[in-house]
């Protein structure tokens, strides 16, 4: 894990007992093959696949992975979509053991496993990143590698989420606008290369005003109800237990269940 | 010319536009309406009269966002579209109009001949908008008028949009333009001018803002829903004390007694006719003093919910209670209206997206609402006893009803529909609107529920009188009596219950049952059969198939858990 022993210490007890979980539930994968194979399947698959549509990757982009850790389920996943990963850790006995994996899967041609850290390493040439959520300092791997990468590149981190925030205070507070109150563990936050940072719209705060980005819609009455690309949208309310979101375009307002929220591209911050 | 069919007029636009409203007003019809898009599922047709002793068929097809269709009730417009109406009057809300205009843009696309109505000037006006019918007439080479159906504005005008357009004063245009949003808004930016930037007075959306937010708006509806309640027994039991035992119990029925024995010898006839259980004895002052009053004060109270348009709030509000169950807050307005009659509940499920949804929100509304005929029964049956049972009643029906909706969403296989629902703008209900609706739903129920009621309650006479309840009680009897430990007699009403669903419950009122028995009565009633129209409807929008495995997994059911209760509530009563 990158830099996540070192960082165990400014998370908390809380976390930093979380954080040591991972680690332990990641050596177990690495050792027996079918509870990796059940977590790919019923959960994390899902949620890199998400994170791909999210990013708008060419086919065969070349993606670096911030502490992919002892079994790297991310690389492994985005080698099964078409890309080529570098993964990076600072735990030297991690990356040693994440290698040998990659070589059994037989993926070597399109995973490379290294040792090195998120704060320090150079993305130029990259097409995209992935940072994994234990990796630690976030606003420093963020800044960094986001420094080198090509104008509109984007980078995918996780960051705590509702119940997650309680275990992970402090210093995830970036420019992250992503909040999901009740429902998730951690959220997915996109920044692009060049300021402006993107994400979905589930992901928005109550009250925060974000501009939809052009793309395919997931429901008939979304573009007739005025929420096409460009468009300004102000999130009024949210529901509690998952439920809808309340938001308003052009004075008319929707409740939009949190499935659809969260498949509707949205830009943040000082992109005009 | 008399034989040939009058010109048809298909009336088209986005839901919640006031297509039904500007129905209503041309044909003098009551077409059902709302604030809440999706209120008409079905199409209705009227005749118009125009000038000249010209009529056409009027059309109203439910709302529709575009023609790639969605759900059940916007496909019924597509198919509508596909019958080649002679003409197509494109309905544009004049608050919002670009949704209206990229549709009317695809509709004439398509080739057909389109007139359009700005709808809604009223409150448009009243927003400080000022429309522009003409400039928008000329740019897009259609005749446009503006109106107000709610208001009764401008309604001559359509009549002779409608008029000049059939008579071929306006060709179709020629070549239509490519329907795009950006054409749209431009259109709608040319119909409707923003004088004023003012979007409603503060302390209305400062009181809209707090109705859908979770704080302060979940403890207001959870209220709302308390006063409803209390409303419909409220006002129920007032109307049914203060007017309608007096009026029928002890006016009308003794002379029509009085009458009918100076008519008929005493003897069988006599019995079943006036007994003590007779036809025009029970079988009136039972729909008409214990249904009746519900009737009135729940739709009463459902048609304020509905035409404030505080109806998709709710169902915000209560989404995420919903998604918990597998479904989306949309799925919540049809079970609303199945408290009132599951009929337009299992036809308003045609606005939920996926089949699997409208299955399981229909399979719901089957197995654990009862419809308001059965619930002035219940008040009348149980609150006379002990309100306790009553809540228990309806406690366990709640239960059932999350019980059902969790068990059919994972059965049913299907993806779950994410929730868009447009949030209309609060309106102040207009008494006269309410008046009609209620009035209407009398009207229904008179015709179609009290002679059902008075029916079975004559047979019911029959088989006591005759004495036939003991050759058929006696087959029935190691359910009945051995299993739910009720009277022999009771298998009459279980008989009943498939005409309607009050039946189930009416006649156990006067059989002396002991407290638990009426409990058990009331859990069996509950969830026993849906009525013959339900299961006719079930079978038309799904399935036969669908229909009797409700049929039999209902009845099933009541038998079972009415029994299971019985021996669970048993200590609780004795």
């Amino acid at each position: 894990m990158n830099t996540s022993v070192a960082g165990v210490k400014n998370q908390g007890t809380l976390g930093g007992m979380l954080t040591r979980v991972v680690v332990g539930f990641e050596r177990a994968c690495a050792g027996h093959p079918t509870l990796a194979a059940l977590y790919d399947r019923l959960f994390y698959r899902r949620l890199v696949e998400g994170e791909v549509r999210m990013a708008g990757l060419a086919p065969n982009s070349r993606i670096l992975h911030v502490g992919c850790g002892r079994y790297p389920f991310t690389a492994m996943i985005l080698a099964g979509l078409g890309h080529r990963v570098v993964g990076i850790d600072n735990d030297a006995a991690a990356v040693e053991r994440a290698r040998r994996i990659v070589e059994d899967r037989g993926l070597s041609r399109r995973i490379e496993i290294r040792h090195g850290d998120g704060t320090e390493i150079d993305t130029a040439g990259f097409d995209g990143v992935w940072v994994s959520f234990h990796a630690v300092p976030r606003k420093e791997i963020f800044e960094n590698c986001l420094r080198n990468l090509p104008s509109r590149a984007p980078v995918i981190g996780r960051i705590p989420g509702g119940l997650g925030k309680l275990a992970y205070p402090g210093d995830f507070e970036i420019n992250c606008e992503c909040r999901k109150p009740f429902d998730a563990f951690k959220s997915t936050v996109l920044f692009r290369a060049g300021g402006e940072s993107e994400s979905t719209l589930s992901s928005v705060p109550t009250d925060g005003l974000v501009r939809i980005v052009e793309g395919e819609h997931c429901h008939p009455h979304l573009e007739p109800l005025g929420l096409r690309g460009g468009k300004e949208v102000r999130v009024c309310a949210r529901m509690p237990f998952g439920g809808a979101m309340v938001i308003e375009v052009a004075g008319r307002k929707i409740a939009l269940g949190n499935e659809v929220a969260a498949r509707i591209r949205v830009a943040t911050g000082d992109s005009n | 010319m008399n034989s040939i069919a009058p010109p048809r007029v298909l009336m088209v636009g986005p839901p919640n536009v006031g297509k039904s409203v500007l129905f209503n007003r041309l044909t003098g019809l009551t077409a059902g309406v709302s604030n809440y898009p999706g209120t008409t599922v079905e199409f209705s047709e009227g005749a118009l009269h125009l000038r000249d002793g010209l009529t056409v068929t009027m059309v109203d097809a439910p709302g529709t966002y575009s023609l790639d269709t969605g759900n059940e009730a916007e496909r019924v417009t597509t198919r509508l579209l596909e019958d080649e109406p002679d003409l197509v009057l494109s309905v544009v809300d004049a608050l919002r109009p670009e949704s209206g205009l990229h549709l009317a843009l695809e509709v004439m696309r398509r080739g057909y001949r389109v007139a359009l109505v700005i709808n809604r000037v009223d409150l448009a006006e009243a927003g400080g908008k000022i429309v522009h019918q003409q400039a928008l007439a000329g740019v897009m080479s259609v005749p446009v008028v503006a109106a107000s159906g709610a208001k009764g504005r401008g309604i001559d005008l359509v009549r002779n949009l409608i008029a000049d357009a059939l008579d071929g004063n306006h060709e179709p245009v020629r070549e239509p333009a490519e329907p795009t949003w950006e054409l749209a808004e431009e259109l709608a930016a040319i119909a409707v001018e923003t004088r004023s930037n003012d979007p409603g007075s503060p302390s209305e959306r400062n009181w809209d803002e707090k109705l859908t937010s979770p704080w302060p708006g979940i403890p207001i509806a959870l209220g709302a829903v308390a006063l409803s309640l209390g409303l419909i027994v409220g006002l129920g039991m007032g109307l049914r004390q203060v007017v309608l035992l007096p009026l029928i119990r002890d006016g009308l029925i003794p002379i029509l007694a009085r009458g009918i024995e100076s008519l008929i010898p005493p003897g069988l006839l006599r019995a079943i006719v006036i007994g003590e259980y007779g036809l025009m004895t029970k079988g009136i002052e039972w729909p008409f003093t214990l249904v009746l009053p519900y009737v009135a004060s729940f739709y009463l109270v459902l048609s304020l919910l509905e035409d404030s348009g505080y109806f998709p709030r709710l169902a915000a509000l209560l989404d995420g209670v919903m998604y918990r169950l597998g479904l989306s807050g949309a799925g919540i307005m049809p079970l609303l209206l199945g408290y009132g009659c599951g009929i337009p509940a299992i036809m308003a499920t045609r606005t939920l997206e996926t089949r699997r949804e409208r299955l399981t929100v229909a399979g719901m509304v089957c197995f654990a609402v009862p419809c308001i005929a059965q619930t002035g029964a219940f008040i009348s049956l149980l609150a006379a006893t002990s309100y306790w049972i009553l809540l228990a009643v309806f406690s366990i029906s709640l239960f059932a009803l999350v019980i059902a909706g969790v068990l059919l969403s994972r059965i049913l296989p299907g993806e779950r529909s994410g929730l868009v629902m447009e949030i209309p703008d609060l309106l102040p209900p207009s008494p006269a609107v309410i008046g009609s609706k209620v009035w209407m739903r009398i009207k229904h129920y008179l015709g179609d529920g009290v002679l059902p009621v008075m029916l079975g309650v004559g047979f019911a006479s029959l088989v006591y009188e005759t004495g036939a309840v003991e050759l058929f009680g006696g087959v029935v009897e190691p359910v009945v009596t051995g299993w739910l430990n009720l009277p022999q007699e009771a298998a009459v009403p279980l008989l009943l219950g498939i005409f309607r669903r009050e039946l189930t419950v009416l006649p156990l009122l006067d059989m002396d049952l002991t407290s638990l028995q009426l409990f058990t009565g009331a859990v069996v009633g509950l969830f026993y059969v849906p009525c013959i129209a339900m299961l006719s409807i079930l079978a038309r929008e799904f399935r036969p198939k669908i229909a009797l495995a409700i049929l039999l997994i209902t009845t099933s059911m009541a038998i079972f858990l009415g029994g299971l209760l019985t021996r669970l509530m048993s200590p609780l009563f004795s």
